[in-house]
């Protein structure tokens, strides 16, 4: 405990599990945020990221386990755990036949802090939405409801910020401001700032640390920067060009499926421990030929990613379908 | 507290702000305002074409129908010599035809007192028999007889008349009624009531009647026979009350005017009637809280806004109870608007000559007078039990579905389906029908003694309405609180 307050843990998953329709979607999951980082939750579709920020924000009920808002335990300080959390669950809905602004005093009302019209003037600045924020929600573009959902998310200058997805539909300039907005939060004012999305290169830009989960369990949770070199450090990736790639893959039946993969370009990835890498890749060579495929290159993937890295740790199963 | 009150703020913002609100309380107002000038329209229509028939004078009436078919009938009864000069002719026709015509030359209206004491039938008849030769003894009698009614059509003759009756009845008539007779006579002498003095003259009749109906049970109950007590009572009070009236001068009674609340079943258009007959729209209030209630849940879910309203920092149920609170809050206000609404229209349309009338009952043998305004106020919030009960288990759906039309269409159809069933259940005889909420909304005919169940108390039918509260109560509650979104 004296460990997780001095690093300021504001949000905290302790043994999380949760049942839907008799399908367990989060199994045993602990995990802290920080205050003064971006925490990012990466996993493929359907992994249990928005079932877990659901419980956070109090749309699902946990089934066991414990989840603790800047210090309030969210299921017996409920409304106190509540009230220093903001956040956006999958797409932001708004009262489309109200305007922004009537949407944002609506939301400001039940803040335990008073939140005056100053306040929300200079929120409504940050994202952006001045020239429009007097108009009614249902004249809004998905990205314009997007930025008003993250002002009324940090509106109440919440300790957790919790986003899920929240570049959905935004521009490329819109994300980068967006992304300055969340990072500034949670550098600057000390927010612990957590977010889910698909989009790899996003959280790589955007968080100090990140969780990834698969199945319902979280599989590890370190700083970007550790699961890059970490991933760097033990395995090597190459891209093989070949003539037939089906046939390829097939006839490399000696790495495990988790290994190998067909990218998108169509050529042939395959990602080999390091200390082997050289044994590895002649016998790969050997075996492509001596399957009556022409091998054109092969050569080491260079800049590795985390998506890469997630990709590797989830086991390809997120990436492209094998036929 | 004041979060809960920034809760329920919210959700009237949410509820004013929406479009289909704003038509449907317009649409509210514009029914009062019109159905009331409605009423106002008929009741100058109707004014212009019938005067009181009473009035009218037996000119205009089947009398001149009668002069001529009595005497048509009569000049054909007659049988002429070959001189040209009457042989014969029929005499009972002759006297009819001078009867008529005798009423239709004096312009007699229906209403005349001589006329509905049949002292002009009795005048005719005897000035006949004089003038066709009746003699002796007789004669001299019909002639004082004429003589004295002749005394009667004088000015104010009727007393003269009544003092007359007076001595008759007392000096050997043995009727039931002989007391009512006597002090309807003496009464109308002390108060110098007229007959045809207009409504105290109607109402002094009625409590004549009154008393013989009251004299002719007692009677019936010395011979033994077997009474209804309650009857009896009942013409007891309506004697109390008919005296107080007369006493104090009040002539209109408007406590059926008060006590009726179907626009369908207006008698007689006045200020009371239509303010009273209102109540009616308080039906309308219930569909619009319905309609609130079924959507204001639901359409969070349909509009997926509950991800916005759940980010509160309040929990699940204060967010509920909030949202209840609004609906109610909703009802009082157009409760409230439809009271004070039709009490203007209705001031406006038909003047503020009747405001000051009391409304009266007798309780315990003593008349209690009271205000008209409270009474139909009591109404209003009897009615609002049932407008309670529906906006809940409109809520209760609400709280159920999640297609925002869904919940609307299934609580009216509950509603209206369930009401059904009940009037059905009751024809067949079906005495479960009793434990049905829609058996038991009507509170304030229930209050004021109505029964559509034998033995359904006032009392059973709060029990009733109150289980019923409390599923639906915790129908939303459960529903609500303990979903997974």
């Amino acid at each position: 405990m004296s460990e997780t307050t001095a690093k300021n843990a504001l949000f905290a998953v302790e043994h999380l599990t949760k049942s839907l329709g008799g399908r367990e979607i989060l199994h045993d999951v602990s995990f802290e945020a920080y205050g003064g980082e971006v925490f990012g939750l990466l996993g493929p579709n359907g992994a249990g990221k928005t079932t877990t920020i659901k419980i956070a924000v109090g749309m699902l009920m946990l089934d066991a386990g414990d989840i603790r808002i800047a210090g309030y335990d969210l299921r017996h300080e409920y409304e106190s755990a509540m009230a220093c959390l903001g956040g956006i669950v999958e797409n932001p809905e708004f009262y489309k036949y109200m305007s922004g602004w009537d949407n944002l005093l609506q939301y400001a009302r039940v803040r335990r802090r008073k939140i005056n019209e100053e306040r929300i003037r200079e929120v409504v600045h940050l994202v952006g939405l001045e020239n429009r924020i007097y108009d009614k929600v249902g004249k809004y573009s998905l990205g314009m409801r997007q930025r008003l959902g993250v002002a009324q998310a940090i509106l109440g200058e919440p300790k957790v910020l919790i986003l899920d997805e929240p570049t959905n539909g935004l521009d490329p300039a819109g994300i980068k401001e967006l992304r300055d907005i969340f990072k500034k939060l949670a550098h600057e004012s000390g927010c612990a700032v957590i977010v889910s999305s698909h989009l790899m290169s996003e959280m790589e830009m955007m968080c100090d640390r990140v969780g990834v989960i698969v199945n319902g369990q979280l599989r590890c949770v370190s700083t970007t920067a550790e699961l890059l070199s970490a991933a760097s450090a033990d395995s090597a990736d190459f891209i093989l060009r070949v003539s037939d790639v089906r046939s390829a893959y097939a006839a490399l039946d000696f790495l495990d499926e988790t290994s190998r993969r067909i990218t998108e370009e169509g050529t042939l990835e395959i990602i080999v421990p390091k200390e082997e890498a050289d044994a590895l890749v002649a016998r790969v060579n050997r075996s492509v030929i001596s399957a009556g495929i022409e091998l054109y290159t092969v050569s080491p993937k260079e800049n590795k990613k985390l998506e890469d890295v997630f990709i590797q740790m989830t086991g390809f199963e997120g990436g492209v379908q094998i036929a | 507290m004041h979060k809960f009150t920034c809760l329920v703020k919210n959700e009237i913002i949410k509820l004013t702000k929406r479009k289909g609100t704003l038509v449907m309380a317009a649409l509210f107002l514009a029914a009062i305002v019109g159905l009331t000038g409605l009423f106002k329209i008929v009741a100058e229509s109707s004014a212009q074409s019938d005067t009181d028939w009473r009035q009218e004078s037996f000119q205009q009436g089947e009398v001149a129908g009668n002069v001529d078919y009595y005497g048509t009938l009569y000049h054909d009864s007659i049988v002429y010599d070959e001189n040209g000069s009457i042989l014969s002719s029929d005499l009972e026709l002759k006297e009819l035809y001078e009867y008529w015509t005798y009423l239709a030359e004096h312009e007699v209206r229906y209403d005349d007192w001589l006329y509905t004491n049949g002292l002009y039938a009795e005048y005719c008849a005897a000035k006949f028999a004089l003038e066709n030769g009746t003699a002796g003894a007789l004669a001299g009698e019909y002639s004082a007889r004429t003589a004295k009614i002749e005394s009667y059509m004088e000015k104010d003759g009727w007393r003269a008349y009544y003092q007359d009756r007076m001595a008759e009845i007392q000096s050997g008539y043995t009727g039931t009624d002989k007391e009512a007779q006597l002090w309807f006579y003496r009464y109308s002498l002390d108060r110098g009531i007229a007959p045809e003095s207009g409504e105290m003259y109607t109402l002094l009749l009625s409590v004549k009647n009154a008393k013989t109906a009251l004299a002719e049970l007692d009677a019936s109950a010395a011979a033994g026979e077997e009474i209804s007590e309650e009857h009896r009572s009942e013409l007891q009070d309506d004697i109390t009350l008919g005296v107080w009236r007369l006493e104090n001068g009040v002539t209109r009674d408007i406590s059926a005017e008060v006590k009726n609340s179907s626009l369908f079943e207006v008698e007689e258009i006045n200020f009371w009637s239509i303010f009273a007959a209102c109540k009616t729209l308080i039906k309308l209030v219930g569909v619009m809280c319905i309609v609130i209630a079924g959507s204001i849940v639901a359409s969070e879910f349909s509009q997926g806004t509950y991800k916005f309203l759940l980010m509160s920092p309040a929990k699940r149920w204060k967010i509920l109870v909030a949202k209840f609170v609004t609906v109610l809050l909703f009802g009082i206000a157009m409760m409230a608007v439809l009271y004070l609404l039709s009490f203007a229209c209705c001031l406006l349309f038909f003047g503020t000559a009747d405001l000051a009338l009391p409304l009266l009952s007798v309780q315990n043998g003593v008349v209690v007078p009271s205000s008209p305004l409270l009474s139909i106020l009591g109404d209003y919030l009897l009615s609002s039990v049932e407008i309670l009960a529906m906006a809940l288990l409109a809520f209760a759906i609400s709280a159920l579905v999640k297609g925002n039309a869904l919940a609307i269409s299934a609580s009216l159809l509950v509603y209206f389906s369930g009401t059904l069933l009940e009037s059905i259940l009751r024809s067949l005889g079906v005495d479960f029908g009793r434990y049905l909420l829609f058996a038991n909304l009507d509170l304030p005919a229930l209050y004021a003694g109505t029964e559509l169940y034998a033995g359904q108390s006032f009392g059973f039918a709060v029990a009733v309405i109150l289980c019923h509260l409390i599923v639906f109560g915790w129908t939303a509650w459960d529903a609500f609180t303990r979903r997974e979104m």
